[in-house]
């Protein structure tokens, strides 16, 4: 037994080396880098970056974007996939051609997709030609307070097939019998969906939450390839903050804020799994 | 398949057997070669007769190699004599030049090439300033590094100007000095100096019955009302000279909207907002110059000729002399404009006390609320990781002091000490009695200062400095193509471009 509790040892070793050196090792050299005052002195400060940080009023701007961006698109992907993958479930006819219109987003890459929605939504775009020609003014779409609705439609397009193909697969695995039941009843489809799919689904939806929650912060790569580094302060995220901070190498700043972000997400998925944890005990 | 996996494991084992005695080859040739360099400098240095290793002055104490880093290849440039005069003082140095750009790059590459690779060359500076790798004196940096971000990688010249007995503080413009500083340091040592200048057409500003004599200072607005007024009776008067572009005096004016202190904007102000509307009305446009080469040499000079040609009749091919051929299409064929701006250095200041015939200046060119930009081709920045800053300190030092000649005669060059205003007061003296005797060195004519002038430039160069004063370097943010978008593309009104603008400083201001 202490053979091959070695040799396992000895198998994993290269990949536990390979998230030592490219992930542990960087998390620890960090909070190193986050109680240093700049990298010239190497001096000391102790918690002052994670307090100039939360102060900073940018990284505060910054931080209610992130929030608010997640609030609306993580709830909304949720419903508007549970919704699809329900109604995919119940098509007979067309269900495949619906699928694959539904997954195309989730393969095509980002920067395609980003190119389509320029063409619509840019300065130049066509959505804002088709406007002033119907004699409209395009500003108010244009306006700043917009920006954070195109992302979230581009969020929702991008990534609602994700959440549809974990609901469909969690969907599948509940048995019919209990509808037909429900149904002998003589419960309508509101409650079949409160009693029976809301419960049985509720280990997948708290799979989606988790992975809508992490995919909103990939949303990154997309906000830079419309709008670059530095967009409206409407639209600033948390990310643009980081990677800013990297660009300048202000390794400090970035640390600080970066651990303050891992703290955060750390305190929500706790009380995620928590609040799980309970309704799956409720429902047993 | 029972031969195939001993064929295929003694391919293997022969490819490796093959790969490694080709390695080890290798390896051992590297070696024997590093070995006998490594044996070559050691009898180099033992055959050196010992006095060689002794510095020149005793007590001295400087030897090693210093490298002064900077972006492009400085032909010509004073920094290259002042090196080699160094080297002459101090045997046991040796300064060597690290050039992004080289000579070859710099006359082969497109403007906006050589812009992408000044751009990475800076990426890749920080990088090298962050890790501490970086192990030189660096020259010219200070428009693209923003200073804010990297001022704790560099060290604060505070410290070894304040502590240097050979610095005597009564000597310099300490203006300047404190103009330079970031949070309390002094990232960048400039050991010359110019601040922005503007230049009007004479008459023009005496249709607008303004006393050319005696306006002390110009301002964005001032500049504008006039320009508005004289435009009333010529249309298509343009408002800089050959048309640098309309976002040409938002570099001046930006310190007034950017408070670095209080790290605020306020760029939505409905001050900028008319700014903007009025600069956008100007008129801006020299269809027929070629925009590579002659759109935007907005030259004081080349603008006198012009007018001298437009009111004269002369003919350019005389008047330009020598630089006809250049210039001569140039000033034939822009169109007449209000002013030119061109930052005033050592020249410039000593030729304001003998006008041009059609052109009025220079004058301090400040923003709205009286801030005057200086900035400085000629500074030096030294790294925390440089591993020899005595010796950088040293040749800095040497650099700034008074001296004696304003070229490099001794060394056989009539190169120039500095073209721009020095930071010594004795060496601004030494090139003002240099005019008197041999002329201000102009383009087109050379001015003879009159020695009972010397004394009031020096004053007048004093009463400039007096106004606050702003390194404009220190303002670095990028911000053009919000310009361009408004300016040229029209794709945002005032307060959409000003919204931008807010915004985007205000993220460069918190990062």
């Amino acid at each position: 037994m202490k053979k091959h509790t070695f040799i396992y040892w000895l198998f994993l070793l290269p990949s536990l080396l390979g998230v030592a050196l490219f992930y542990v090792f960087p998390f620890l050299f960090s909070l190193y880098y986050a109680t240093v005052d700049n990298l010239g002195d190497m001096r000391f400060a102790g918690l002052e970056n994670f307090a100039d940080t939360l102060s900073n009023p940018l990284f505060q701007q910054a931080a209610g974007n992130t929030l608010l961006f997640i609030g609306l698109c993580v709830p909304l992907g949720m419903v508007l996939a549970l919704f699809l993958s329900i109604c995919l479930q119940r098509m007979g006819r067309g269900r495949v051609p619906a699928t694959l219109a539904l997954l195309i987003p989730l393969v095509v890459p980002s920067g395609s997709i980003v190119y389509f929605w320029k063409v619509l939504f840019d300065q130049n775009g066509l959505l804002r030609k088709l406007l002033l020609q119907a004699g409209f003014s395009p500003e108010i779409v244009f306006q700043n307070s917009w920006a954070m609705g195109i992302l979230v439609a581009v969020f929702l397009w991008k990534n609602v097939s994700y959440n549809i193909v974990l609901f469909w697969s969690g969907l599948v695995w509940i048995p019919k019998t209990y509808y037909e039941q429900m149904a002998l009843e003589g419960a309508g489809a509101w409650r079949q969906f409160i009693n029976v799919t809301w419960v049985y689904l509720s280990p997948t939806t708290f799979v989606v939450l988790l992975m809508s929650i992490v995919n909103s912060f990939k949303v990154f790569k997309e906000i830079y390839m419309l709008y670059g580094p530095y967009p409206s302060t409407d639209i600033y995220m948390l990310q643009h903050y980081m990677n800013n901070q990297f660009q300048s190498l202000s390794l400090p700043q970035l640390c600080s804020g970066a651990y303050i972000l891992f703290l955060a997400v750390s305190l929500v998925l706790l009380v995620l799994f928590r609040l799980q944890k309970r309704v799956t005990d409720t429902y047993q | 398949m029972k031969t195939v996996k001993p064929l295929c494991s003694l391919l293997l084992v022969l490819c490796l057997v093959f790969t490694c005695a080709g390695c080890q080859n290798e390896q051992e040739a590297l070696y024997s070669q590093a070995l006998s360099s490594q044996t070559d400098e050691a009898s180099a240095q033992e055959s050196m007769p010992e006095s060689a290793l002794q510095s020149s002055e005793p007590g001295d104490g400087l030897s090693g190699t210093l490298t002064i880093k900077t972006a492009s290849y400085l032909k010509n440039s004073s920094i290259n004599f002042l090196a080699e005069e160094f080297m002459q003082l101090h045997p046991q140095v040796k300064i060597e030049f690290d050039y992004e750009l080289g000579e070859a790059e710099l006359n082969s590459l497109s403007r906006t090439e050589r812009n992408m690779r000044r751009d990475s060359y800076y990426t890749q500076l920080r990088l090298e300033l962050a890790s501490g790798e970086g192990d030189y004196l660096l020259y010219n940096v200070q428009e693209k590094l923003d200073l804010p971000s990297v001022s704790g990688l560099l060290e604060d010249i505070h410290e070894y100007w304040d502590s240097d007995p050979d610095i005597d503080p009564e000597e310099y413009f300490t203006p300047v000095l404190e103009a330079f500083t970031v949070g309390g340091k002094i990232p960048v040592l400039p050991f010359s100096f110019k601040y922005n200048g503007m230049y009007f057409s004479s008459s023009i500003l005496q249709s607008l019955s303004a006393d050319a004599g005696s306006i002390q200072s110009v301002s964005c607005d001032d500049i504008l009302d006039w320009y508005e007024e004289a435009r009333k009776s010529d249309p298509q008067l343009n408002l800089i000279f050959t048309s640098p572009g309309k976002d040409t005096l938002f570099a001046a004016e930006k310190p007034r909207y950017i408070d670095l202190e209080n790290k605020t904007a306020d760029f939505q102000s409905p001050n900028f907002i008319r700014f903007l509307e009025r600069t956008a009305a100007v008129s801006n446009e020299d269809p027929e110059l070629d925009p590579e080469s002659e759109i935007g040499i907005s030259d004081p000079e080349l603008m006198n000729e012009k007018l001298r040609c437009l009111y004269t009749g002369a003919d350019p091919s005389v008047t330009l002399g020598n630089f006809a051929e250049l210039f001569g299409h140039l000033v034939t064929a822009s169109r007449p404009a209000f002013a030119a701006q061109l930052d005033v250095g050592l020249a410039e200041m000593a030729s304001a006390l003998h006008p041009m015939e059609y052109v009025a200046g220079p004058y301090p060119y400040t923003s709205s609320d009286g801030k005057l930009g200086i900035t400085s081709l000629e500074s030096f920045a030294l790294p925390v990781s440089c591993k020899n800053k005595d010796l950088a300190w040293a040749f800095m030092k040497h650099c700034v002091l008074p001296r004696d000649s304003v070229d490099f005669s001794h060394m056989g060059s009539r190169q120039r000490y500095t073209h721009d205003i020095p930071l010594s007061k004795t060496n601004l003296r030494n090139f003002l009695e240099d005019f008197a005797e041999n002329g201000v060195p102009m383009m087109i004519t050379e001015p003879r200062l009159d020695p009972m002038d010397l004394e009031n430039t020096t004053e007048v160069l004093e009463q400039i400095l007096s106004m606050p004063l702003v390194n404009t370097g220190a303002y670095g943010v990028d911000l053009q193509d919000y310009l361009d978008e408004y300016y040229i593309n029209a794709l945002t009104t005032p307060e959409q471009c000003a919204e931008k603008l807010q915004d985007r400083v205000n993220i460069w201001l918190h990062e």
